[in-house]
């Protein structure tokens, strides 16, 4: 119900239930405060939005204070003001004048208000609080000192990232901001506190007395991390990019961004960024910089030369899903242009049949308010951390997944097994609920019966679609869409995915998917923006272009391709070329270049539109940007957004009338199974080279091999001992071993390094000498 | 808590009752202190029994009689609340929403943690079993299935007795399921503090006993319609509990008699300080505080009365020559500038300097603010900086405009009263003692000082 009410004399409406501090905004008038964040629950503490309401003998809070019917509220009446001022001085009393080196300074909320409420002499004539620093980790600096206590940092930390990690300690002048005990700040959403903190107390540490804000300049941008589509500000100094921060958007990432878009950019000066083109000749060893005519050149001429001898259908292209629509546009092109179809995005998958899944099948404002998600093999909190963010607001929801019980799913809503099991359990599933129970997993059986008749969105995550099993799961997944029309997709498509599909930067009839290209005897590979960890089966491909005659790789960094690549031509990152993303719900969305690529290295638009001429293709001869767009863009594509269930290829199912199938949901096999899911920061080129990122608690995790307590101790081995593990295909690797409770029994959770094989997998704890010189 | 608070407590529990009756009028002891008259240890159910005790439960399940009668009941004594602010019960009891299908909750307030009160430890001590009772009279009334009773974090023998009563009242069948058949359930929970002022504050109390940090809450929504675990929660002071089966078994008339119009029934003083007989005192509403001294053994060692602080140490200050005149009921020390408060009634004698006694005090809340909120948090440890400037003869000429200036910026501006009981204090003293103030600033020392040299 609407209700009408006075602010500062003019009338204004605002719907019941509301606050005096919304009416107000809403009406136009800013009341000063701290502690208010739209996001976050009400604390009302630091009482600077204190104004003046008739028949109130005291000031009341805006920020807690319903508005009613008739209500006269004055926000700058000489008692508002008043109050506000000795809020004011109460908070500079303890507050240290050091804004001169102050990272805060010149964005600082007490700053700003201190000028329009603040007196310029202090009647503190007594000593300060000093409040010792606390360690939160790689990311956040802190000088508690400057803290005024408003508890956003904390709430952000309850409400928003899923976990209390600070907390208000102490009572009085001796109450402070810590974390529990000694622990660091780990959420994957952690720097949002920066941008909630009001003053200088939580501060980048990255991006520490680097730059002034008045210095920078303010880019819009789009994650390049993953498929949610996050919108950026990117801020340069000249055509540096020296720190990341949220672009607001409702529709997509609220005022958050996770951490990956936040720290990404400490990579784009990494030690391996490429400047210059490099070649190697055959006789030598490494790679040695050349001009750009000269590596164009050879490049032209050596694809030439290898379709002539082998047939272009030797050559594979490899790129990755986070690269813009325009470069894939691009790449595929060139692929095409030379008579070979073996194109691929899809990096991180090892079975292909079965069809296709592309994008989330729904919008993110959809996946809000959907009766149903049914999440498989997901792991939201590492693969789309805003998603994390997004089921916690929701409860009804059901996850299976071999790790990660907690944050994927409320008690009860969740199964813990191992990949090969999920079937077995997603078809317990199904059954009951088309039968209505009755299944002996009591878990699935509830399952079932929740999800019968509701409006329900199945979304795979990384450790599904990386699984020998996606096929069989698809195939489930397609019965209950024609059960009860859920609807399918995938959340870790990248950040591209969607636009990798649209241009065709994927196999048509008679070309080769990613796993048949790592397995096809290539003689020559084009990557573009990718290295081998990009891939599901990285030992596969290491082989495969060490096999190869030819490898051309086209990206930022040149770190993983150093030892096998015969041509690197240096490409811009995505902070550094205008581009085009079009996100998991089908929202294309384009940028600008916000920095200039280092060196030599220039867009990867450019480097392509040379290397199609060069290789004398049709259609290369354009000059700007704004010309590849209409080569492609058709009458819908833009507007395909949620398309994914209707991109799903239809296949025969035979899986509905199979009611009588024995289910015990017993694992495929004895060994350990690999858990598919990537580490958060072991995500992409970018992230794999943030400095910040890798000293996380989650970035230092990533090296090592994690499993159940159990299984660790049924192999006599504890937290940091070495363990071997080997395939049934002669792969082998060696990782530091860590206990992870939230795995299931016989999971391994790792960089799959050298091995080939997904199942099987035996493991040894190794001798403690080995240990020592490993 | 202040350890001079121990001291006091304990010497009041030493206190002879028969003694105090002897030397003051018949009306002392008659509502809470009235079974101890028997002489009787009515920590022993039994003993509690055959002075009437439980016959009002039993008459009220046994006739069930309606829970609206016996709010009305309620309304009709004048019960006031005892915790310190004095609002009217039976009201408070009203806004409990009847007939949802969910939880409420019923909370009984026995932190008491404000400097000079000591009353509720002495009631659980003495007679447990009639707290209980009101307990489970008002659970009744307003549909309370489950009920605490947070007890103050220094006092354990006071913990452990209750929980041994309550532990005799199920027992006994007058706590749990199906309360002597009636069908009315109730289950009494004891709970331990640890000690914090600001627990005492009915929203940080809820706060503390859902195992958080004990930190008020915003209010709105009270806790009538959001209170414990997010259910609708009545909280009452323990004495105002313990009033209630005596309204029951006496009459409402009979209580509201015993004291004067809108300030009925008798009520328990906690009188510390410079007595000759500190302790508690149970006497109606409106006893002159000539009376109430005079209990207590007048002053000590005949000393000459200073100050008298009437309600605890978050009311105003009182000098002799006012408070020798005023009776002891809400209307009456509002009236003298003053409140009631829990009635913990500090007498000061011409020895106290009371610049000292206001560093103690604002000590006090600089210790016991939460922090939560800006003025409280800031504003204490100003105030106690600045007062402790002034005691140690470092004062300045305009501190005493600035004490009174920053009381004003915190009183009225923050989410619970704490801010509120620290200014006044602080106002108080400078108000009627302005001039011993004074002298700390010009001369920077105590005239008391060199007196006593
Ligand atoms: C800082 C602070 C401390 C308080 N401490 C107590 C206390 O120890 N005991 C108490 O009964 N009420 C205390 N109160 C008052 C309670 O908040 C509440 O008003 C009272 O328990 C209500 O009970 P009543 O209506 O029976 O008085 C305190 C209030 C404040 C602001
Ligand atoms: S650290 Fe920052 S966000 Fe947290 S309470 Fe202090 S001022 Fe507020
Ligand atoms: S007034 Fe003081 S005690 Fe009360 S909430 Fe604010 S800081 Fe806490
Ligand atoms: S903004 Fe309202 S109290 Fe902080």
């Amino acid at each position: 119900m609407e209700i009408s009410l006075e602010i500062n004399g003019k009338t204004a409406r605002a719907r019941e239930g509301r606050t005096i501090m919304e009416a107000a905004a809403a009406a136009g008038v800013h009341i000063p405060h701290f502690c208010w964040h739209k996001k976050l629950s009400i604390a009302a503490n630091c009482r600077m939005c204190l104004v003046e309401v008739a028949k109130s003998p005291k000031p009341l809070p805006a920020c807690a204070t319903p508005v009613v019917d008739g209500m006269v509220v004055r926000t700058d009446s000489p008692a508002a003001k008043k109050a506000q001022q000795g809020v004011m001085e109460f908070l500079l009393i303890n507050h240290p004048l050091d804004c001169p080196i102050c990272d805060q300074g010149g964005e600082c909320e007490l700053q700003d208000l201190a000028v329009g409420y603040g007196i310029s002499r202090s009647r503190y004539a007594e000593e300060k609080r000093v409040v010792f620093e606390k360690q939160l980790g790689p990311l956040i600096s802190t000088d508690m000192t400057r803290c005024i206590h408003c508890t956003r940092c904390v709430r952000f930390g309850r409400e928003v990232a899923g976990v209390m990690e600070l907390g208000l300690t102490g009572r009085g002048e001796h109450a402070e901001i810590m974390p529990f005990v000694e622990n660091t700040v780990d959420s994957e959403l952690s720097g949002n506190m920066i941008d909630v903190c009001p003053v200088g107390a939580l501060t980048s540490k990255p991006f520490r007395f680097s730059a002034r804000p008045w210095e920078l300049q303010t880019k819009p941008g789009i994650s390049a991390h993953d498929s949610w589509g996050s919108n950026l500000e990117l801020h340069c100094k000249g055509p540096t990019v020296m720190r990341v921060v949220p672009r607001e958007n409702e529709e997509i990432n609220e005022c958050w961004i996770s951490d990956r878009d936040r720290f990404s950019y400490l990579a784009l000066d990494a030690p391996d960024r490429g400047k210059s083109p490099m070649r190697r000749e055959e006789s030598s060893h490494r790679l040695s910089e050349s001009p750009w005519a000269t590596a164009l050149d050879s490049f032209a001429e050596t694809i030439r030369a290898l379709s002539g001898k082998y047939g272009a259908d030797k050559i594979g292209f490899l790129a990755s899903p986070n690269a813009t629509t325009e470069e894939l546009f691009l790449l595929q092109k060139i692929a095409r242009g030379v008579g070979c179809e073996n194109i691929d995005h899809r990096l991180r998958r090892r079975d292909f049949s079965g069809g296709e899944i592309n994008g989330y099948g729904i919008t993110v404002e959809q996946m809000r308010r959907r009766e149903h998600l049914l999440l498989v093999g997901a792991q939201p909190s590492a693969e789309l951390p805003l998603l994390a963010h997004l089921l916690r607001r929701r409860p009804r929801r059901l996850a299976l997944s071999s790790v990660g019980a907690a944050e994927c799913g409320a008690a009860g809503n969740h199964i813990l097994a191992r990949p090969s099991q999920w079937s077995g359990i997603l078809e317990s599933v199904l059954r009951a609920a088309q039968s209505g129970g009755g299944e002996k997993n009591e878990t699935a059986a509830a399952a079932g019966k929740k999800l019968a008749g509701k409006e329900t969105s199945i979304l795979f995550g990384g450790g599904a679609v990386q699984s020998p099993h996606y096929p069989a799961l698809l195939e489930i997944a397609r019965a209950m869409s024609r059960e009860f029309g859920a609807t399918l997709g995938v959340l870790c498509g990248g950040a591209n995915g969607g636009g990798a599909a649209k241009t065709g930067a994927m196999p048509r009839a008679g070309g080769m998917n990613t796993a048949e290209m790592l397995r096809g005897g290539l003689r020559a590979f084009v990557l573009f923006q990718c290295e081998p960890e990009d891939f599901a089966e990285r030992a596969l491909l290491s082989r495969a272009l060490g096999e190869a005659e030819y490898v051309a790789a086209i990206g930022a960094h040149s770190g993983g391709l150093r030892d096998c690549a015969r041509l690197f031509l240096p490409a811009a990152a995505a902070a550094e070329t205008e581009g085009t993303f079009i996100n998991g719900e089908g929202r294309a969305q384009t940028f600008a270049a916000a920095a200039r690529p280092p060196g030599l290295a220039r867009e990867g638009w450019k480097i392509l539109r040379v290397l199609g001429e060069k290789l004398g293709l049709d259609g290369f001869d354009f000059s700007t940007f704004a010309e590849i767009r209409p080569q492609f863009v058709g009458e819908d594509f833009y507007n395909g957004g949620g398309d994914g269930a209707a991109a799903v290829s239809k296949k025969k199912n035979g899986a509905d009338d199979s009611g009588g199938l024995e289910l015990d949901f017993a694992p495929a096999n004895n060994g350990l199974e690999l858990a598919f899911a990537p580490a958060i920061y072991d995500a992409d080129m970018l992230t794999r080279r943030s400095p910040a990122l890798q000293k996380t608690a989650s970035g230092k995790n990533a090296a090592l091999a994690q499993m159940h307590p159990e299984d660790l101790r049924a192999l006599g081995a504890e937290d940091g001992d070495w363990i071997r593990f080997s395939d049934s295909e002669g792969g082998a690797m060696e990782a530091a071993a860590k206990a992870n409770p939230a795995l299931a029994r016989g999971v391994l959770l790792a960089r799959c390094g050298g091995l080939f094989g997904a199942e099987n997998i035996t493991a040894e704890k190794m001798q403690m000498d080995k240990a020592a010189s490993g | 808590m202040t350890r001079d608070g121990y001291g006091l407590e304990y010497r009041a529990g030493e206190n002879d009752k028969s003694e105090t009756k002897a030397k003051t009028g018949a009306m002392a002891d008659e509502v809470i202190f009235a079974p101890l008259k028997s002489g009787r240890d009515l920590t022993v159910l039994e003993n509690y029994r055959q002075t009437g005790g439980y016959s009002a439960l039993e008459k009220i399940l046994r006739e069930q009689t309606p829970p609206g009668e016996l709010l009305a009941a309620v309304k009709e004594s004048g019960l006031r609340g005892r915790g310190g602010a004095g609002f009217p019960t039976g009201l408070k009891w009203t806004f409990i929403p009847r007939g949802l299908p969910t939880e409420v909750y019923l909370v009984c307030n026995s932190d008491e943690g404000e400097p000079g009160t000591f009353k509720d430890r002495d009631i659980m001590r003495k007679n447990p079993h009639q707290l209980i009772e009101g307990m489970i009279i008002a659970a009744y009334i307003m549909g309370a299935n489950a009920g605490y009773n947070y007890i103050h974090g220094e006092i354990w023998e006071v913990y452990e007795l209750m929980e041994r009563a309550v532990a005799d009242a199920e027992a006994a069948g007058y706590l749990g399921e199906d309360i002597l058949g009636s069908g009315f359930s109730f289950r009494l929970h004891n709970h331990h503090g640890y000690g914090a002022y600001i627990c005492g504050e009915e929203t940080a109390l809820l706060e503390s006993l859902e195992g958080k940090k004990g930190q008020p809450r915003f209010k709105p929504p009270f806790p009538a319609s959001y209170g414990l675990y997010g259910k609708p929660t009545t909280i009452n002071n323990a004495e105002t509990f313990a009033c209630v089966p005596f309204i029951m078994r006496e009459g409402a008339e009979a209580f509201a008699e015993m004291g004067k119009p809108n300030n009925g029934g008798s009520k328990i003083f906690s009188v510390s300080g410079h007595v000759e007989k500190p302790g508690n005192y149970e006497v109606p509403l409106g006893t002159p505080f000539a009376e109430l001294l005079q209990m207590a053994g007048g002053m000590r060692n005949g000393a000459k009365l200073k100050a008298v602080i009437p309600g605890g140490s978050s009311v105003p200050v009182l000098p002799a020559e006012v408070i020798m005149q005023t009776d002891m009921d809400y209307d009456s020390l509002a009236k003298a500038g003053s409140m009631l408060g829990a009635g913990s009634v500090i007498v000061m004698d011409e020895s106290v300097c009371m610049v000292r006694a206001l560093m103690r005090l604002s000590y006090f809340y600089y210790e016991e603010s939460c922090g939560q909120c800006t003025p409280c948090r800031e504003g204490t440890g100003w105030l106690h900086k600045i007062v402790r400037r002034i005691e140690k003869g470092e004062g300045r000429e305009e501190d005493l405009d600035l004490l009174v200036s920053v009381s004003n910026r915190i009183d009225g501006r923050t989410i619970c009263a704490l801010g509120a009981a620290a200014a006044t204090p602080v106002r108080s003293f400078i108000k009627h003692f302005r001039g011993e103030f004074e002298h700390h600033i010009r001369k920077g020392e105590c005239p008391l000082d060199k007196k006593a040299a």
